[in-house]
């Protein structure tokens, strides 16, 4: 869709995460317009057409658009974004590749367990395409929060606990990081990349990959 | 002497229960995390059911039965504006008991 | 002193008599001032004032981010300009502003002739005006807080933040929220008991139930808050780690007490808006308020939801899924009632005859602008389209959408309408319409755009961005809206001045509405009405046209002077039946007098001169007694005539008098803090690392023991000193001596059983709740000596013990709280050890 790319952008998904939720947002989208449309139209029409509505008493009104409009609306919503939900969060200690993201004032560190002889790097995160990835996060110092926008949402970094996010990226390509919460006068500059691999190639590419910070 | 009696009659029917409603939430929320940091979620009833949904699903239905008890309550109360505001509160309180809280029969738990 | 009231022979002799009571006198005799006239004023105007300020940081942010990359503001200059502009808007525009529009409103129409508590409303101001005043000058001396408006820790921690920034709002919002507390239990009394005779609760113009239900809220819901800000700054200024993870403390305790309070903070600058609508709509449509019994149930249903919704700020701190579905589920249904309210309004146009003017465009304003701050809201309330949204520029435009549709809109419909009643003329609407568009273009602009910015990736609160990220024409044009928005705001209120200085004068109710403010001379007189009226249906449906000059005419209640006191009649709250003759405290020097020094207290514990923080809030207990021998009655009256052939006590003799509500509501907000404390540390067991402390500490039975009983030697007493009035002499001592005991085995008990505050959190808790019990203990063995000052000064008999009611309150309370207090180290203390992480 015109006007919705960008490395950062939520509505270009390139994940399965990202996509079930901006599928979700057109969804609502296009509800929401709808009911918008309707409220203000039927403002309108009360105030310049009197007599507009005045066959449906005022307890009619009350309880069609006060009950009976929102009520089946919000439990069918909240019924497959809950659903969504378990979705992306799944079980713990599948079959994912394990990473561990580290927050610091204005950096990202990652370490890969899974991967023997990986290096930790500084501001980019090494991943094999297609194939889901469990990325534990925390932080050193104050709260941050890892957001890979084109991938899935975000989860905060914390000092003194761990925190869960999985993520899978469809095909080989880069994208763009951000930490989302404040964290002080680094906040704006707290970027990293995302690099996927191809699942065959990945083992080697993240082996030659440079520790330091760009 | 503390002039509360006269009040009790208007406010107790609305307030009641979303009062409960509340106190459930917290009573829930405060189940779950304690649950969930001993470790009640990994001993199993039956299949599938651990001993702190069991345990999450038995409080639910307490404040279920806690919150329509009062709207069979207020019922009984003479026509007026407590009973009318009142029983349209505690509608809407057992509304939204089942509404916020039916996520103990099926969400992840910890 | 008489019980007979002067009569007056005409309308003239009448309002100079009164007017001589109840008017502020001139020069310094203003900083006397406690009429609700003038309060409500002056909190409105020092609101728009802070409004001002903090729309001037707002065109900074917009300034800054017109561009990428922009040099415009340095990285820390940005943090203190978006956390003051956050932290003004909400603190200290949204809250007092709505504060001053209550205060001068609701007795107006609720029949009364002022506020229950007219001191406590001066000493709210001043406290108002000092603490914004130390957050502004914060920020002009550049050391503004810069945290964000959330003060997360430990981004706020001493270590993160080391200069005075966060201490400047730790404690100038503390002080700021006094007057938050004190207009809640003001709001709660006045709309409880000080009403016109005949009017029921279920008479009480909708807006009176509004604010009713907001001042509930403000009790439970700002607590929370106040004790996170003193549990911080504690931890900053001494040490204790509540909040510090590396020893026992949990950032996200913090969280959890902020959302608790902020959340439905929302609503609560929500709800007096919607009143003002349910008060606007029904007057513009010709038509009452359809649904006036379902709209009362939708708004206790949407306060009571407001308050579990909190953890939605918090989808992303990797909580349980099955918790985020209780909050998750509630904020979508907060929508309800919304959409219930939102219908009742359609419902009322609907079956009225609309009148279309400069009130209605803003609501027009409201309708757009909040359906769809509203129906993003829903989308928002969605665990995981929240987790891409959060903490981006689409939550920027959702809130902006919510605050200005759900608030600034409504205020100004507000302005409008009761500007002819501030001022005595009406409007001449030259610039009203353009200034109205220009707001609600350049904010559509400013804030629609911003949702898509958010949804490609722009996170909040940075201070540029990259050219290449595609966000550069969104934030141009969003800056550009800004700028027009800002010219409208100007419109606005240069259109009011020129209504307030060239306005049309008018005679009575120049929007033919059917509540009780109209009812009196505009600009009205300082005690509002010349009688009360009686009041035999609902009070949004009478004729002011009718009712205004009988009143003035002084037929209705109260209608002569008495003993030259300010008069007005309390009512059963229920039935609206007279109980009482409220006789109301003359203007005085001692709210401002009290509100610097308790200004005082604070600066000590900003600039660390912490000697001096404990003789000031001396120096503000001493004031307080101070305001207490103008209260009260040295003999007693019995029945006083209010006119009409009825009857009714003097309030120190009546059953339920305002001042025991008031303490009733305290403790009831000081018990919300308190039961907030023992969750807090509940809480840390639960969630903080490294959990247990290496020292557990927590029983020192003979301690707790003396403790106790002291506690309950002083309750016992302070009910048998009731009973015994006049003679209560021997009971309040022994109560008092009780209290010695108390503080005695509190003090031992921290002596022997505390564990080194500073090592761990759990320590920290202990320390915490005893000291709250110490404070406790010590405020009650105050009050048994006033109680004894009281009675040897002639103030109780068998018909008056008023002071020894509130006195017994408090001590009750006390002992329940106090025991809890010295049972509570024991308690985590075996928590910790048995609860072990598996």
């Amino acid at each position: 869709m015109a006007g919705c790319g960008g490395d950062l952008s939520a509505l270009d998904p390139a994940g399965p995460f990202a996509e079930s939720i901006a599928r979700l947002w057109w969804a609502m989208l296009l509800g929401a317009i709808p009911l918008f449309a309707l409220v203000v139209g039927l403002f309108l029409l009360t105030v310049l057409r009197p007599g507009f509505g005045r066959r449906l008493s005022a307890k009619g009104w009350i309880v069609a658009g006060g009950l009976a409009l929102p009520l089946p609306v919000l439990t069918a919503l909240l019924g497959y974004a809950l659903f969504q939900g378990e979705y992306r969060l799944g079980r713990p200690g599948s079959e994912a590749l394990r990473v561990e993201a580290r927050a610091r004032m204005g950096q990202w560190s990652f370490a890969y367990p899974d991967t023997p002889g990986a290096p930790v790097t500084v501001g980019v995160l090494h991943l094999p395409a297609g194939r889901l990835v469990e990325i534990t996060v925390t932080s050193e110092d104050v709260i941050h929060s890892f957001w890979v926008p084109r991938l899935g949402g975000k989860i905060d970094a914390i000092p003194g606990h761990e925190t869960r996010l999985r993520l899978l990226a469809e095909a080989p390509g880069t994208f763009g990081g951000v930490c989302a919460e404040y964290c002080g006068v680094s906040h704006t500059d707290m970027r990293f990349t995302v690099r996927a691999h191809e699942a065959g190639r990945y083992a080697a590419e993240l082996a030659k990959a440079e520790t330091g910070a760009e | 002497m503390s002039g509360r009696p006269a009040s009790r009659p208007v406010f107790l029917p609305i307030l009641a229960a979303f009062t409960i409603w509340a106190v459930g939430f917290l009573a829930l929320y405060g189940l779950q995390a304690t649950g969930c940091r001993l470790g009640w979620q990994d001993a199993e009833l039956l299949p599938g059911v651990t001993h702190l949904r069991l345990a999450l699903c038995l409080l639910l239905a307490g404040l279920a039965a806690a919150v329509v008890a009062v709207v069979l309550r207020l019922r009984r109360l003479p026509a007026g504006f407590a009973r009318t505001v009142g029983l349209a509160v505690s509608l809407a309180a057992a509304a939204s008991t089942l509404f916020s809280f039916s996520g103990v029969f099926w969400l992840s738990l910890c | 002193m008489s019980n007979e009231p002067e009569r007056h022979p005409n309308a003239i002799h009448r309002h100079r008599a009164l007017d001589a009571i109840w008017a502020t006198g001139p020069g310094l005799q203003r900083l006397a001032a406690v009429n609700h006239n003038v309060i409500g004023k002056r909190f409105m105007l020092t609101a728009l004032v802070f409004f001002f300020i903090g729309g001037v940081l707002a065109m900074l942010i917009r300034t800054q981010l017109a561009s990428a990359q922009s040099p415009f503001l340095d990285p820390g200059v940005y943090a203190q300009v978006f956390t003051m502009h956050g932290t003004i808007m909400m603190f200290l525009f949204a809250i007092p502003f709505f504060e001053g529009m209550a205060i001068y409103l609701l007795p107006k129409m609720l029949g009364a002739r002022d506020l229950a508590f007219p001191r406590m409303s001066a000493y709210g101001f001043w406290c108002y005006l000092f603490g914004g005043g130390i957050v502004v000058a914060a920020l002009v001396g550049g050391v503004a807080p810069d945290s964000g408006w959330f003060m997360y820790t430990p981004l706020s921690s001493r270590l993160y933040t080391p200069g005075i920034n966060a201490d400047v709002w730790l404690l100038g919002i503390t002080f700021v929220e006094i007057s938050a507390m004190t207009a809640a239990v003001e709001i709660l009394v006045t709309v409880l008991k000080l009403r016109a005779p005949g009017m029921s609760l279920d008479r009480m113009p909708i807006f009176a139930w509004y604010m009713l239900v907001v001042a509930g809220m403000m009790l439970i819901g700002f607590p929370p808050l106040i004790l996170g800000s003193i549990l911080l700054e504690a931890e900053r200024a001494f040490g204790l780690p509540f909040f510090d993870p590396t020893r026992g403390g949990d950032p996200l305790l913090w969280q959890h007490l902020f959302w608790l309070f902020g959340h439905p903070e929302v609503y609560i600058i929500f709800l007096p808006a919607a009143g003002v609508l349910s008060t606007l709509v029904p007057v513009f449509a010709g038509t009452p308020l359809a649904g006036y019994r379902v709209v009362v149930a939708a708004i206790v249903s949407m306060a009571f939801l407001s308050f579990g919704l909190w953890v939605h700020h918090m989808y992303a701190a990797g909580i349980p899924h099955v918790a985020l579905s209780f909050f998750s589920a509630a904020s979508a249904l907060v929508a309800v009632p919304t959409a219930v309210q939102i219908f009742a309004w359609l419902g009322t146009l609907a079956h009225g005859r609309p009148r279309f003017s400069v009130p209605m465009l803003h609501v027009f304003g409201f309708f757009t602008v909040f359906v769809i701050g509203g129906l993003t809201g829903v989308m928002l309330a969605m665990v995981p389209f929240d987790w891409q949204a959060h903490d981006t520029h689409f939550v920027v435009a959702h809130l902006h959408y919510v605050l200005v549709g759900g608030f600034v809109f409504p205020m100004m419909a507000a302005a409008y309408y009761w500007l002819p009643h501030l001022t005595g003329r009406q409007p001449v609407h030259h610039l009203s319409k353009i200034a109205f568009w220009m707001v609600f273009a350049g904010f559509n602009l400013t804030f629609f755009l911003m949702h898509l910015t958010g949804l490609r990736g722009m996170p909040r609160r940075v201070h540029s961005y990259p050219a290449d990220a595609g966000w550069e024409a969104l934030n141009y044009l969003s800056s550009v809206g800004s700028f027009v928005m800002a010219m409208g705001f100007a419109l606005v209120a240069l259109d009011l001045l020129l209504i307030a200085r060239f306005g049309r004068a008018f005679r009575r109710n120049p929007w033919k509405a059917g509540t009780l403010e109209w009812a009196m001379p505009t600009p009205p007189t300082a005690y509002g009405f010349a009688a009360l009226p009686a009041i035999d249906r609902r009070a949004d449906t009478l004729d002011p046209d009718r009712i205004g000059p009988e009143l003035a005419a002084g037929r209705g209640y109260l209608g002569g002077t008495r003993n030259g006191w300010m008069e007005t009649l309390g009512v059963d709250m229920a039935t609206g039946r007279p109980d009482q003759v409220v006789v109301l405290p003359r203007p005085t020097h001692l709210p401002l007098a009290t509100a610097l020094a308790t200004g005082g207290f604070f600066l000590a514990l900003l600039f660390k001169v912490y000697w001096a923080a404990p003789l000031f809030a001396a120096v503000v207990l001493a004031l307080f007694l101070r305001w207490t021998p103008q209260t009260g009655l040295t003999a007693d009256l019995g029945p006083l005539p209010i006119g009409r052939g009825e009857e009714a006590p003097h309030h120190a003799e009546a059953e339920a008098p305002p001042s025991q509500w008031a303490m009733v509501f305290t403790l009831a907000a000081d018990g919300t803090l308190y039961v907030s404390l023992l969750f807090g540390a509940f809480f840390l067991w639960l969630s903080a690392p490294n959990w247990p402390p290496e020292q557990l500490g927590g029983t020192a039975y003979p301690a707790q023991a003396l403790g106790m009983l002291g506690l309950l030697l002083a309750a016992g007493m302070g009910r048998r000193a009731v009973r015994k009035a006049a003679g209560a002499v021997p009971a309040l001592t022994a109560g008092a001596l009780g209290y010695a005991a108390a503080l005695a085995g509190i003090a031992w008990m921290a002596w022997t059983a505390l564990p080194d505050p500073t090592a761990h959190a759990a320590a920290a808790s202990m320390a915490a709740v005893l000291a709250y019990a110490g404070l406790h203990a010590g405020i009650g063995l105050v009050l048994a000596l006033y109680g004894i000052h009281r009675v040897r000064r002639g103030f109780v008999s068998p018909r008056r013990t008023l002071d020894l009611r509130i006195g017994r309150l408090w001590h009750d309370y006390t002992a329940v709280a106090g025991g809890v207090a010295l049972a509570f180290p024991s308690l985590l203390a075996t928590l910790a050890r048995h609860g072990a992480v598996p």
